[in-house]
């Protein structure tokens, strides 16, 4: 969307809070495909953290989950569709 | 004694008969017991559609084994599996290091459970909104026969004679937009 870049600053959009630490209850599971795919592009790329707001940590596993998914075909490594 | 807990997922190809691929479920338990590993959990997550294409095939049966052992089962699983014709991709993920497998058994024993009480009770309350609507179309239908008698008695007759010919003008648009879709087709 559109991004105020004056002067360094990312504008005044809501800083982006990382899901699995607002919410406990939540897992990074690689079975999830569905979950998984919101940290995808449409390429299958994974989305940087300063994009997805996760913290340092649940990167590391979002992006462990996502790589495992793909070695059993549950996920895409790239998407030539769209 | 300390285990590690391992999962090994295998896909096999999805033109396969029943006796196949319990053929490989059996080869693949057969090497757990071998190996003295305990089974957790053998999930049958059945046909899917492949994220990519894996030796041509668009969708693959899937299928998870969950377990406690040493490294040699793997090596032995993984083993069989790449021999295995019908098997079209396989990958086994460490899950824990270290694991008491008396306690990791009973928890396992303890989800099984819970997820079975979660089926039971989602059968039951199907069953309960099935049961209501059965009862609710029932009320209906005797409502709808009852509605002559309230006519005949003459008490608002203009709303119940208005009632009758709305249901008429619905009956007839729907008679019309079905046979649109006829000529459609
Ligand atoms: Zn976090």
């Amino acid at each position: 969307m559109a991004r105020d870049s004056r002067k360094g600053r990312r504008g005044f959009g809501r800083r982006k809070v990382c899901r699995f630490c607002v919410d406990k209850n939540l897992k990074v599971d690689f079975h999830d495909a569905n979950m998984l795919k919101y940290f995808l592009t449409e390429r299958g790329k994974i989305i940087p953290r300063r994009i997805s707001g996760n913290c340092a940590k649940h990167q590391r596993q979002v992006t462990l989950a996502i790589k495992r998914a793909r070695q059993i075909a549950l996920l895409p490594y790239t998407s030539s569709t769209i | 004694m300390l285990f590690r807990e391992y999962e090994t997922i295998y896909i096999m190809r999805p033109d396969l008969a029943e006796e196949e691929e319990a053929a490989v479920a059996e080869r693949m338990s057969g090497i757990l017991d071998k190996t003295q590993a305990r089974l957790l959990k053998q999930a049958v997550w059945g046909k899917r559609k492949l994220a990519y294409e894996i030796k041509k095939y668009s969708k693959g049966v899937y299928v998870s084994l969950k377990y406690l052992s040493a490294a040699d089962t793997v090596q032995e699983l993984e083993r069989n599996l790449k021999i295995l014709d019908p098997v079209i991709r396989f990958q086994t993920f460490k899950i824990a290091d270290g694991v008491d497998v008396d306690k990791r058994l009973a928890e396992q024993a303890a989800e099984d459970a819970r997820e079975e009480a979660e089926r039971a009770e989602r059968e039951r309350a199907l069953a309960q909104q099935q049961a209501e609507a059965e009862a609710r179309a029932r009320a209906e239908a005797e409502a709808v026969a009852a509605a002559p008698q309230v006519a005949a008695t003459g008490q608002e007759p203009t709303t119940a004679a208005a009632a009758g010919t709305d249901q008429a003008g619905s009956a007839a648009a729907g008679d019309d937009s079905s046979s649109e879709q006829k000529e459609e087709k």
